[in-house]
Parts: structure tokens; sequence; C-alpha cells
């Protein structure tokens, strides 16, 4: 059963009930709300994902709810919680469905500690994953879009699961988040993308999620294993270069974007070395969404 | 042999450039490249060296790697940064 078999009103029936337990990848994240614009923004980039049973287990419990302050008469907000506790200071109201998209981020940033966890992008061709970590404003998630539309599979935009055992890397799939100019960058890059509503004014200025295609979320739960991982910074009018990066600088880069190494301290240094060992690691500056897709898939060529 | 950074026993990973050294004690990851990790790595693989200073006295050897008169100075800078002592069973 998937969000569009459901249909709009029982979706907005079970948020406001018992939840909704909404499939990303390998978690469960049961959904619960009151505000009517979350069902309708879920419907627009979710309606692809399996939705589970009232009763089956959830590992993270997510509610967005107002917070009973004065300020709701003239200002209203909205507060996302994970399992019952408060994690973000109370955002405006229209910002309803990116706080529930970062909250979900959240939950896996802090409680998923069963794998190593990298913020960084992953897409897959041929059973092998290109893993893109990068800081925010470095292009990872226009790349990363930019990709999927020409065709890799989406493994991730936001959070790389490489297990502590296996060589392999999963992620939850979920909706692309674009930012500020990369909005419309992605429009005329790929003009067949479902995009969520324009969020305006948020932290992040202006944002908008792009809805996955229905493959890889049929293939969410499919691992890869790791063949490159690449550092992009977006440099306007800049050249298209790929350049190997020396295993040592990779590793110490990649460790910043971990985001539970500490917690697995000595297993998440060997499993990182693991990583940095098996992939082939390199600095990628673009500017033409084209130049680096061309880039990218003769890598995966082997040309 | 085993080799403490701080007095914590550490973890290493060799990569092709570089030493990679994991601080169990404060979670802290160090990397060292050039003649530090050299030093580093002949440390790892030489259980008779019963001291650094008489590690550097066998990596005097003219015909060892990495040169000598850069032996000092790597353990130079890893003794300011507080990193290395060696133990023995």
């Amino acid at each position: 059963m998937t969000l569009i078999d459901l249909g709009e009103s029982t979706v907005q029936e079970r948020l406001r009930g018992e939840g909704l337990i909404l499939k990303t990848g390998p978690f469960a994240a049961r959904i619960r709300t009151r505000i009517p614009v979350v069902a309708a923004a879920l419907m627009q980039v979710y309606q692809d994902f399996p939705v589970l049973d009232a009763s089956a287990f959830a590992d993270f419990e997510c509610h967005l709810r107002r917070p009973l302050t004065f300020r709701r008469w003239h200002r209203p907000q909205v507060l996302f919680l994970a399992d019952g506790r408060s994690v973000f200071k109370p955002l405006p109201l229209h910002q309803a469905f990116p706080v529930l998209e970062w909250g979900m981020n959240w939950c896996v940033a802090n409680q998923v500690h069963d794998r190593l966890v990298f913020h960084a992008a992953a897409v897959e061709r041929n059973g092998k994953a290109l893993i893109l970590p990068a800081p925010p404003e470095s292009g990872k998630s226009t790349l990363c879009a930019a990709l999927v539309a020409s065709g890799w599979r989406l493994i991730t935009d936001e959070s790389v699961l490489f297990d502590l055992r296996l060589d392999e890397v999963t992620g939850p799939v979920r909706p692309v988040s674009l930012k500020n100019a990369s909005i419309d960058v992605i429009n005329d890059f790929a003009g067949n993308v479902m995009l969520s509503d324009v969020c305006r004014d948020t932290l992040k200025g202006t944002v908008a999620h792009m809805r996955p295609p229905s493959s890889s979320v049929d293939r969410a739960d499919e691992p890869a294993t790791p063949a490159w991982v690449v550092f992009p910074e977006y440099r306007a009018g800049a050249a298209t270069l790929l350049k190997p990066l020396a295993a040592g600088s990779a590793f110490m880069q990649i460790v910043k974007s971990a985001f539970n190494y500490p917690a697995l301290g000595r297993r998440a240094f060997h499993r990182t070395a693991d990583l940095i060992d098996q992939a082939d690691a390199y600095t990628f500056v673009y500017s033409r969404l084209e130049e680096a897709i061309e880039t990218f898939d003769a890598l995966a060529a082997g040309r | 042999m085993t080799v403490y950074l701080v007095n914590q026993e550490c973890d290493f990973r060799p990569m092709d450039d570089a030493m990679l050294i994991f601080h169990g004690g404060s979670g802290e990851t160090y990397q060292l490249a050039g003649v530090p990790a050299c030093l580093v790595a002949e440390l790892l693989r030489t259980p008779e060296a019963s001291t650094l200073e008489s590690l550097v006295i066998r990596l005097s050897d003219p015909e060892s790697q990495p040169p000598v008169v850069l032996v000092e100075e790597a353990l130079e800078q890893l003794r300011k940064a507080g990193v290395v002592s060696v133990r023995h069973p």
C-alpha cells in the first residue's frame, strides 16, 4: 500500500489519529499532526512510498504540532517532536512540511547507531554507489537531483548509511531538498521533475523538495557497493574538474560528515578507512550541470 | 609493541599517502603525512625498538628510510603535539 493508494483524505485522517507510518528505505517513521498542509505536501512528494499498518513498529516517532503559547493567535508556529521531545525551536507555521523533513533528518542523524551515518548524498548505477559528502552550499543536492533526473538511482540526498559489517551502502530514500537558486536550476535542467510547493523565508532561504522517481523508491532496500567518494563544490563560472584525492585526505574530509563517528569510536575509524580503501576519492568543481553529468557518466562507464 | 598517544593505546590505518591514527581516549583522529607518518609506520613494524631514541639511532643508518635528518624533526613534531610514547610488553 502506497500513499497514493490511500488517498489524501485517508492520509489526513491517519495523521490526525494514530499516525501515518511511512517507510523510507530501512526506516519507518510514524507521523502525527493536525496541521492540514502536511498531508497535501506528503501527497506531492511521497506518493509512491509504502505505508505500513498503524500497528507496525516505527523507528521514529514524529509529531508536528502548534505550540500552546499566546503567539499562536497572531503569529502561529510549528514544533517538531521526536519521541515526544521538542528538538528544534518553534518555526513559522507555513514551514510545517520543511520542518517535518528536517525533523526526520534529525532522527536519522541522532538516533541511528547500528550503521555509520554520513551527511552525504548517494546515487547508484550498475550496483556501484557514487557518494557525495559535502557541507551546505556545496551544490551537493543540486548535483544529486540532476544525476537522478539523468537516470542514476537515488539512494539518498541526505544520509548515507554504511553497514558495519558488509561493504554496502543504503540510505533512506527521501525527497531531494533544493534551496534558493537550485530550485529553478533543476526545473530548467529537467522539466519532468515534480517539486513540492515552494516554502519561502526559512532559515535556509527558499526551499522545495523533489519527488524521487518511483523506480528509486521501489529499490529503496537495495544496497550498493561504494565505488566513488566525490567531494563536490559548485563554483560559479568554473570549468568542470574532477581531480583524484589522496586517501588520507579523503578520510579526514569524510569523517567531518559522519554524524555518529564519536558514538561508534574505534569501529567508525576502521569502517571509514575500509570505505576509503574500497572507493576512489575525488574532488569535483563544477558550474555546468550538463558537463557534471557527462563526467560522472564517463566515470561509471570506466572511461 | 603498542604505540600510545597521550597515554592511550591507539589504532592505526596506513593509507597510501598517510598514517591515520585513532586515539581511543579522546576519540580524536589524526592524519600524519610525510616523515612523521613514516616514523609511526616504522614504529609499528619494529618490535625490537626499545625506545624512540633507539629507533632514531637505528634509523640513523645512512641507508634507512625515511632520511635521517628528518627523523628527529618528525619526532619533535610528534612530541610537541604531546602524542607519542612507546611501551613494550
